[in-house]
Parts: structure tokens; C-alpha cells; sequence
């Protein structure tokens, strides 16, 4: 594995905090419970047996989204903004057409008078003013003059505007008429970076694996060279001999061998919400603020920080004041954005606040793609129509930075192999330079390309064996226990079988053959296709914080460094309280950063120090709300109950129940006690000095951490490996210093994912014989989501990823190369599904239940699972299917175009 | 146009925008002069329709859709214009925006105020001429199915148009 492929997802947002005493503020705008807590208290039943829907009847940042208030980071202007200079200045980015020709400069002699910026920023001012690049974006910031640019769509010159008229009438010309001059067409520098490599070669064995990544550690089986050194070049050289092995035997007479090559095309996240900042640098204060809605807040301020980092430049702040905005969208799109950067840097050069808001044809021209992918994948199979190996190779265009894509070519091809039990396999993925906007951590990361080339190739299998499909992947998912393709132990809960007996027994599914008889015409062709996934949430090692306080009254205040980009965390961390403290939160406040602070976290060390932790918190993606986010939340909701209420409660009832004590219609009952009220125990807690705020940090892989912590001379272990409470009466944090932490053992660290949902769809389809066209008719989203925290979010998440999944299916394709970075891309050229697309009040949905003992083999009983992702990336494959059951031949690219159709219907 | 300005009714207010704004878009008048950030850019050519504004021509006029990305200020002068912003009536929210809460219609909510715009046009016609039971859900789909939502599956904001449209009395005949 090259060193590239080594930067995890988490390494990228970490790599640049050197940040020590440099103050951030960071803050989302908060979001006010729908109804207060009373309304929740009202509720009927034991707390886990409230009605969600009753206490939350919305969401919890739903009044300000429907009456058009001021959330979003494009909403904000100078004026908006508390303490602020009034006037706001508008930024704009000059971006290079293409790599093929030199730039030589900008030439802005053609802009009248009204439409002349008043500052043109180049690379030679960032170069005087010692202002540093980022090896995860370009080389250069800015291009400099005399040079080709690294990729289509480089920024060549920031342009500052004083006023909003000047700009608008600037970035009609300028995209019109083209300011930017350079030299005559030739050879431009061959780029063949490569962003990122791994190799999965596994040979079963009983009981151990004969080889694998977790048994032998990370392996390129073609790095096996004099230059590399031992003992790496010895697991090399053992994973090119058992790789060669693989493929021999797949090469032999053994087995009937079945191939595919696969292609997926550049997607768009096309959140809707164009990116947007307001930023400004006073000078006097040395204070950057800066407005944005990004899914990483937190490394968003640690680039902008490594930006202005030497010491030498004039813009190194000394606090940055960063405001959390809500994301109209995300998707991924918004996960290790450039926008923070140039949005500071044109902070820096504004002589006062300043707006840089891409307009849509600039979003798609630079904005966060999800990769395109070739993948040829060779499946073998024994005479008794058992799997017995995978040769699978996968190129993934990573566009022209690194950006995430080497954490994308891995979850991509440990993706590969899909669901399935295969004892050899042979999976080796690269994501390379391609020209264009970069490709980063767009919804699914990488497996909506595996799905749709191992879920087509079942299907062919399956066919040629004369089985029904998901019969035949029923034989072969993998079950809770079994090895996945590194060779881990698959310990924690996997719910594959049940995806697949679900779908099974789906009217859709059972009546396909006869609804295929029934509908079929001469001119158009019916058919209904299956797909399923196991999709990894988290990454290989997630932090979380979070803060739950009560004040005097009852009311709970939460706050995390999550951020909601219209997936419902808000919403769905609200909600976690109900449980033990017996109301929902009134107020959230999502996006916090330094608010943490008082953790006084620290990656570097030894778990000896308790304020060591292996990883802080990261961007809010990976699906991570319902399992890690929530948790932690839970766990400071328990540390509250523990210290605060219970003690309080007892101090009121004056002696000790004889049962647990539980909440009932928002009231603490125990037997022959008197029922209290939040309001009535919190009044208590702030009396006596009880904790009334509990701030928790929670380590996980494939695991949680764990640690005793003692307060008020009770001992409890958690799994935390944070702790910081607030009490009644008292201003100042206290920190608990924890004891016996145990953190995840060595060998997870081999451990590249150990969550999964799974999921699958069942899809209709109608295919036109004469036109081409592919309609989706009827669908079944499966889902293993666990313990459904809201089931109207659910819901929202299975038909938001349908949609998502039927326009890559369809519809959505961006070009290749430069073409895919001209400034004229938009809604007109690139087809979003509509309503009409899709089947309205035609998906139906089947969940698998939650698990009764919880999703984890060792530590709390958790049973919520992320699921954001894994609700798009069947979808592809399943309509994939659906056509070549239709019409009798496989598509095996995307998106499956009317030509397309044509073309295949045209083959014998 | 005239000496003293383009004048123009802003949820229900008279405002005057100088002469020079004629040619820019009335989303740029109403987020860059009048503080109304509510109407989104999505596309800013007319495709998405999350710049979607109601614009009456004389009163009692009919309403209708608006893209206001590709609109010039000097297409409203002397018009009534309504945005989301003038949807709720003090802290009653309108039957739409109510919901669009309860029906959990949106996600991250950009393109909400468009829906909510087209919804309310739609709206205003059934008013004026009720359609059958069973148009419902095509005057629906002319209404709101051409604005993109890329959060949802659309399902929950046409569920929450149709159950307004049928708890309002006489905008379907019998």
C-alpha cells in the first residue's frame, strides 16, 4: 500500500491542528424544541414506550426552515452579524478552463468602471504573505502565472468587489467574455498521481486464514521490489504468492468463472444550497470570523489555521470566531471542502467582511464529486454453485486533488466483495489523478460503485446457474461471526439474512414472473430486480462529544459538534434524553467546537494520561448520528441521571425507593413514592450542588472505550473516556480525571470497518422498446436500521436515498476529464429526479427488527444503526437488475440511458 | 418605471427600489436590498425553483409562480409580490407551512420555501376554480412537480400539499 492511501479520513482533518492556543468560537445556530417540555411530559407511558411522534411532532429545526428565516450560511451578510463592520464586500473565484495551456494572467481591461473589483488577489500575494497550501487540495492556492493548472477548474485570482452590483455585473462579463489569458495550447505536464492504493488479499483457512490483512497486516503484493524494506516486503511477497495462487486456480479448469467490468459515472451531490460564507479578518483584533454551513467545522478551522500558520504571515490569527451555519445539504459534498479556504482567504485581502458565494454553475465546475469507477470483477464458482473466489480490480477517477479519495478507494474495496461469504480473495483498488473537480466523501464513499458491479454480477451468476437470485445470495451473505474480506471476525450485529428472507417474500419480488407476463408489450418491457449491501457506518476509529445540561427549571439544553445538514441529528439527538431524564431537549446547538474545550482532549500520548484519547471528533458523515452520536449523548444523559436527578429525587422523597425509579407521563414514579416532576428534581439539583451538566467524549473502534469515573464518592464505569460536569451553584467546569480507561485492544487498530447495516431494494421497472426509457414503477426499500429513533426521519432517509439512488441509476452523469469542469454546468444539462421520476406513494418500505440484545459484542447495549447511506446504494444495482430482467440483457453502465438501453437492445 | 423609482408591494408592503436595480433579478433585490434571505438561489436559470415567488399583477388578480432568479426587478413594477416570509400571520403558520412540519415534508429545508410558494399558487387557483377529487393530485404534480427537493422523495411534500388542499373547503368539487 502506498503512502497515500495511508492518510486516513481522519487523518485529514487532524494532520494540520497545530493549533494550541489559538481560540476558536464555534457555534450552530440553535434550534428550539417544537413544543416546550411540558407538552413531552404529557406523553402516556414508560419513557421507552413514549410515543416519539407525540413528543416531537417535528422537527427540531423545522419552524425557522418554513418560514424562511435566516439558518443558512448564504443568508448571512455583514449586517447580520453582531459587532461587525455593516458594509459586506462580495468575493469571486477566477478558475483556469483547463490544464492544457499556460496561465499567464487575468486581464480585466474589458470590465467598466461599475464592474471593477477592487482587489485582485494572485498567487504572488499569497506567496509575499508566506500563506501555505495544502497537500490535501493543490499544490497552489492560487495558479501561479507561466504555469499549466493542476486540474480544470484551478483557481486562478480571487476578485473583490466592493459592493453586490459591482459583482453581479462582473460575473456576467467575466464568464462571458473570459478574463483570463494564457498562452498558446500544448503538451501540459503529465499528471499520474496516484491518491490512493489498497490491496485485499485473503485466503480462508480453519481456524485461522491462511493469509490475510488483519492476520498479516497491511500488503501490496506488487511492492515487492529491493527498495522495500522488511519486513513489509516479506507479508508483500507472501501476498503476491497467495494472490498469484488465487488467480490461478481461478484461471483453471476448477471452476466456472464468471466476469463483468462495471462503470460509474461522475455524480454531483447537487445539494441545493450552493456553497456560502461571510468571513472577516479584523486586523486589530487578529480575530478571523468566519460564517459557513460545512459537514467539518472542526477541520475546516484547523486548514484555515495551517493556512495562516507561519509565523511570518500577516493574517496568522490569533482567535477564529466560526459559526456553525445549517447546510441546505450535504451529502458528503460538504465534508473537506475548499470553500473555508478561499472564503478566508478572501477575508484576508477584503479590507473588511466579505461574501464568496458560488453560484451554481461554479458549484458544479468545483464542488465535491462522487467518483467515477471501472470495475472488472471474476467470480468463481464450484460445481455445487458455491462462491469459491473474487478477482476484483477497481479504478476510481479521484479528479485533481486528493482530497478523501484514498479513504474512498478503501471502504470501496472492502466493499467489493458486497455481503457475501467468498473464502479467496483477490481485491486490489486505486484512485488516481484525473482532471476536474475533486472526488471526496459524496453519500456512500465508495460502495455505491462496488454495489453496482458485485450486485449485477450475482445476478448474472445467478441466472446462468438457473437460481433465483436472492436465493442464491441467501447461500452466500455473510453471517454475524463469519470473516469479512480482511479477515476480521464479523462480531458485531449483521442482519443479511434477514434483508435477503425479507425481499424474498415481498409481492413484488413472488409475482415478478407473472407481472412480467401480464405487462410485457411489444414496446415496452416489464421487470423487477433485487440488490442488497452491507454498509459500513463510522470509520475505522470515531470520537464524539456532546454536553446535556438541565437548568433550574427543567429544561434540557444540549449541545454536540454534529451538524445537521437536513439528516435530522438535531432532531434525533433531542429526542435522546426522553429516556432517563424524561423529557426531549429544548434547545440544540449542533456544530460546537472549542466548546469542548474543557474536555482538554489530547491525541498524542499514552492512555496513561486521561486526557489522552486516540481520535477528538471529526466531520459530521459516515452515517454516524444514531449510533455514535446519540450515544453520546445517552451516556451523558446517564451520568446527569446517576449524579443529578437520582440524587436530587432521593433528597425529595427522603428515602430510598424499592424499586428502580422510572419515568411515567414525564414524571419520576417509584413505588408508594410521591410522582416528581423534571422541574421539581432540577430546582433540587441546582439547590444542592448536584451536577446539572455532563460533557462526555466517547471513543470507538469496533468498540467503545471504557473507565471508571468517581463523583461524589460513586464509582461507575462508562463507556466514555471523557468526562467534565457542571453543578448546581457553581460557574466553573470540573473535570473528572478518569481511572482503569481501557481502550479498544491492539488488533482493532487492523480493523478497517466493524459496523454495518444492511439493506437492499426491490424495484419495478418499465423499459421502452421504442424510446428507450427506464421508469421505476413500484419499489421496496429493506432496511436494517435497529432501534428506530423517529420513525417519520426514518422515513425521510429511505426515500431521500431512493431518489438519490434512481437519479444515479437514470439520469445524472457529469463528463470526464475537462468537459466536467467548464463553467457551464447546470440543472439544465444535468438531470436531478423530479417527482415524476419516481414512484410517488410507490415505495414501500420493510424494516428488519432491532436487535433484542443490542448491536455490539462487548460493552453498552446499543441498538441504534446509521443508515444514511446504505438507503442509496442499492438502488443502481437494483434497477440495473430490473432491466436486464425486463429486457434480457445487462447494462453494465451507469447511468442506464435511454442509448444505452437502445444499444443493448440492439445486441443479439 | 419612473423618476422616483420602481415601485413594488413586498408581502403586502410598498417599497421603491432605485431605478438602476431594473435589470437585476428580483431574488437579488429582495436578499442583497430588502433583507428577505427566505427565496434561495438553487440554479439561478429557472430550473429548480427554489427562487419560486408569488406575483400578483393587479389585485385581485390571480396569483402565480414566479421564478424570481431569471425575473428582473423590471417585470414587477407596480405588482405584488409575496415570499415566505409573509406566509405566517404573526405566529400563526399557514395551513402549508403547518404541514410541512407535520408531515416532516423537508429535509434541510432550501428548497422549502419554493415548494411552499407553488404550493400557495396552487392554492389560490382551486380557489378560483375547484378541481375534481380525482384531478387532485395532477393539479399537484403541475403545481409543485417541477421543483427539485434532493434531500426526500417528494412523497411527503405532495402528501402535505394534498391533505391542505382537502382541509380547505371548496377547492375540490364533489
Amino acid at each position: 500500500m502506498s503512502d497515500s492511501a495511508r492518510v486516513t479520513r481522519r487523518q485529514f482533518l487532524t494532520s494540520t491542528v497545530a493549533t494550541a492556543g489559538i481560540l476558536t468560537v464555534a457555534h450552530q445556530l440553535p434550534s428550539t424544541s417544537p413544543e416546550p417540555p411540558e407538552a413531552a411530559q404529557l406523553a402516556q407511558g414508560p419513557a421507552g414506550e413514549v410515543a416519539v411522534e407525540r413528543v416531537m411532532p417535528h422537527r427540531i429545526d423545522g419552524l425557522p426552515k418554513v418560514k424562511g428565516e435566516k439558518i443558512y450560511a448564504r443568508d448571512f451578510r455583514a449586517r447580520d452579524m453582531a459587532g461587525w463592520p455593516p458594509e459586506t464586500r462580495h468575493a469571486l473565484l477566477l478558475r483556469a478552463d483547463g490544464s492544457d495551456r499556460p496561465f499567464l494572467g487575468v486581464d480585466l481591461s474589458s470590465l467598466s468602471p461599475d464592474a471593477a473589483p477592487k482587489r485582485v488577489v494572485l498567487a504572488e500575494d499569497l506567496t509575499r504573505d508566506r500563506i501555505i497550501a495544502s497537500e490535501h487540495f493543490l499544490k497552489y492556492l492560487l495558479l501561479p502565472k507561466g504555469r499549466h493548472a493542476e486540474h480544470a477548474g484551478q483557481p486562478v485570482a480571487i476578485l473583490i468587489f466592493d459592493s453586490f452590483r459591482h459583482l453581479w455585473l462582473a460575473r456576467g462579463r467575466v464568464h462571458a467574455e473570459g478574463v483570463v489569458r494564457y498562452g498558446p495550447p500544448g503538451a501540459s505536464p503529465v499528471r499520474n498521481d496516484i491518491f490512493g492504493t489498497v490491496h485485499y488479499v485473503r485466503s480462508a483457512g480453519t481456524p485461522n486464514d491462511v493469509f490475510s490483512r488483519v492476520k498479516d497486516g497491511w500488503h501490496d503484493p506488487d511492492a515487492v521490489g529491493p527498495g522495500m524494506k522488511e519486513p513489509q516486503r516479506a507479508v508483500n511477497l507472501r501476498a503476491r504468492e497467495v494472490r498469484d495462487d488465487i488467480k490461478q486456480a481461478i484461471d483453471g479448469r476448477r471452476w466456472r468463472v464468471f466476469e463483468g467490468t462495471f462503470s460509474t459515472q461522475i455524480v454531483d451531490p447537487m445539494f441545493l444550497e450552493p456553497e456560502a460564507g461571510l468571513a472577516w479578518w479584523n486586523g486589530k483584533a487578529r480575530q478571523l470570523h468566519l460564517v459557513t454551513g460545512s459537514q467539518s467545522p472542526e477541520g475546516d478551522r484547523a486548514l484555515v489555521l495551517q493556512m495562516f500558520g507561519d509565523p511570518r504571515c500577516p493574517f496568522r490569527p490569533a482567535s477564529l470566531p466560526y459559526t456553525s451555519c445549517y447546510p441546505g445539504g450535504g451529502f458528503g459534498g460538504r465534508d473537506a471542502s475548499s470553500l473555508a479556504l478561499y472564503l478566508a482567504l478572501a477575508a484576508a485581502y477584503a479590507d473588511g467582511p466579505v461574501r464568496l458565494a458560488y453560484n451554481r454553475f461554479e458549484q458544479f465546475q468545483s464542488g465535491i464529486k462522487r467518483h467515477p469507477s471501472t470495475i472488472t470483477n471474476r467470480l468463481a464458482v464450484d460445481a455445487h454453485g458455491v462462491i469459491q473466489a473474487l478477482d476484483s480490480s477497481i479504478d476510481l477517477g479521484g479528479g485533481g486533488e486528493p482530497n478523501l479519495t484514498g479513504p474512498v478507494v478503501q471502504l470501496c474495496a472492502l466493499s467489493a466483495a458486497g455481503p457475501y461469504r467468498i473464502p479467496r480473495t483477490v481485491i486490489g483498488a486505486i484512485g488516481r489523478y484525473t482532471d476536474g473537480a475533486p472526488g471526496g466523501s459524496m453519500r456512500g464513499f465508495g460502495v455505491p460503485q462496488a454495489a453496482f458491479a458485485i450486485e449485477s454480477l450475482m445476478d448474472d451468476v445467478a441466472a446462468a446457474l438457473g437460481e433465483d437470485p436472492i436465493r442464491f445470495r441467501l447461500r452466500h451473505v455473510l453471517h454475524r461471526g463469519e470473516r469479512d474480506v480482511t479477515g476480521m471476525v464479523l462480531e458485531n450485529h449483521l442482519a443479511n439474512v434477514e434483508i435477503c428472507e425479507l425481499a424474498l417474500t415481498q409481492p413484488l419480488w413472488t409475482q415478478r414472473d407473472a407481472e412480467k407476463r401480464r405487462r410485457d408489450r411489444p414496446e415496452s418491457a416489464y421487470g423487477v430486480g433485487f440488490a442488497c449491501c452491507m454498509q459500513a457506518y463510522g470509520t475505522m476509529a470515531d470520537g464524539s462529544v456532546a454536553e446535556v445540561g438541565i437548568d433550574p427549571k427543567g429544561e434540557i439544553a444540549l449541545r454536540s459538534h454534529a451538524v445537521d445538514m437536513g439528516q435530522g441529528t438535531a432532531t434525533a439527538l433531542a429526542i435522546t434524553p426522553l429516556a432517563r431524564l424524561g423529557a426531549p431537549a429544548a434547545r440544540v446547538e449542533m456544530g460546537q467546537t472549542t466548546y469542548f474545550d474543557p474536555l482538554r482532549l489530547v491525541t498524542k500520548g499514552s492512555a496513561a494520561d486521561p486526557r489522552f484519547t486516540p481520535a477528538t471528533f471529526g466531520p459530521s458523515s459516515a452515517s454516524m448520528s444514531a449510533f455514535f452520536h446519540v450515544q453520546t449523548v445517552e451516556e451523558a444523559c446517564r451520568v446527569l441521571f446517576d449524579h443529578g436527578v437520582l440524587p436530587a429525587a432521593l433528597a425529595l422523597w427522603e428515602r430510598a425507593p424499592n424499586a428502580e425509579p422510572r419515568w411515567e407521563g414525564g414524571r419520576l414514579v417509584a413505588p408508594g413514592l410521591r410522582p416528581l416532576s423534571l422541574g421539581e428534581i432540577a430546582a433540587r439539583m441546582h439547590r444542592d450542588g448536584r451536577v446539572v451538566g455532563a460533557m462526555v467524549h466517547t471513543f470507538f473502534r469496533s468498540r467503545f472505550a471504557e473507565a471508571d469515573f468517581t463523583v461524589d464518592n460513586r464509582t461507575e464505569r462508562r463507556a466514555i473516556d471523557g468526562l467534565v460536569l457542571r453543578r448546581g451553584g457553581r460557574p466553573r467546569y470540573e473535570l473528572i480525571d478518569r481511572r482503569n480507561v481501557a481502550f479498544p485492544p491492539a488488533e482493532t487498530t487492523r480493523y478497517d470497518r466493524s459496523l454495518y447495516a444492511s439493506g437492499g431494494h426491490v424495484i419495478a421497472v418499465e423499459v421502452s422498446r421504442v424510446t428507450g426509457d427506464v421508469k421505476v414503477l413500484e419499489a421496496v426499500s429493506l432496511l436494517d436500521p435497529g432501534e428506530v429513533i423517529h420513525p417519520q426521519l426514518l422515513g425521510g432517509q429511505i426515500e431521500g436515498g431512493f431518489a438519490q439512488g434512481v437519479g444515479y441509476a437514470l439520469f445524472e452523469e457529469l463528463p470526464m476529464g475537462a468537459a466536467g469542469a467548464t463553467p457551464d454546468w447546470n440543472l439544465n444539462r444535468y438531470r436531478v429526479p423530479r417527482a415524476g421520476d419516481l414512484p410517488l406513494g410507490g415505495l414501500g418500505v420493510a424494516l428488519v427488527p432491532p436487535p433484542r440484545d443490542g448491536i455490539l459484542a462487548t460493552g453498552p447495549r446499543v441498538r441504534k444503526k446509521g443508515i444514511a447511506e446504505i438507503t442509496l446504494s442499492t438502488v443502481a444495482p437494483a434497477v440495473g437488475n430490473a432491466v436486464a430482467h425486463a429486457i434480457g440483457r445487462r447494462i453494465t453502465t451507469l447511468p442506464i440511458t435511454p442509448a444505452r438501453v437502445l444499444e443493448a437492445l440492439k445486441r443479439s | 418605471m419612473s423618476t422616483n423609482g420602481i415601485p413594488l408591494t413586498v408581502n403586502g408592503k410598498l417599497v421603491t427600489r432605485p431605478n438602476q436595480d431594473a435589470s437585476l433579478p428580483l431574488l437579488d433585490v429582495l436578499q442583497e436590498y430588502l433583507g428577505l434571505t427566505g427565496t434561495k438561489l438553487g440554479c439561478g436559470i429557472g430550473q429548480c425553483r427554489a427562487c419560486t415567488v408569488a406575483v400578483q399583477d393587479t389585485p385581485g388578480s390571480p396569483w402565480r409562480n414566479v421564478q424570481s432568479c431569471l425575473t428582473p426587478l423590471a417585470a414587477v413594477i407596480g405588482k405584488s409580490v409575496a415570499t415566505v416570509e409573509g406566509l405566517a400571520i404573526g405566529t400563526t403558520l399557514h395551513p402549508l407551512q403547518q404541514a410541512f412540519l407535520t408531515e416532516f415534508a423537508f429535509q434541510c429545508g432550501y428548497c422549502t420555501p419554493g415548494f411552499l410558494m407553488a404550493a400557495s399558487v396552487l392554492l389560490d387557483q382551486l380557489r378560483r376554480a375547484p378541481v375534481a377529487h380525482d384531478k387532485i393530485d395532477e393539479a399537484i404534480m403541475s403545481a409543485i412537480g417541477n421543483n427539485v427537493c434532493r434531500c426526500t422523495g417528494y412523497f411527503r411534500y405532495f402528501s402535505a400539499v394534498r391533505k391542505v388542499v382537502l382541509a380547505q373547503p371548496g377547492l375540490v368539487t364533489a
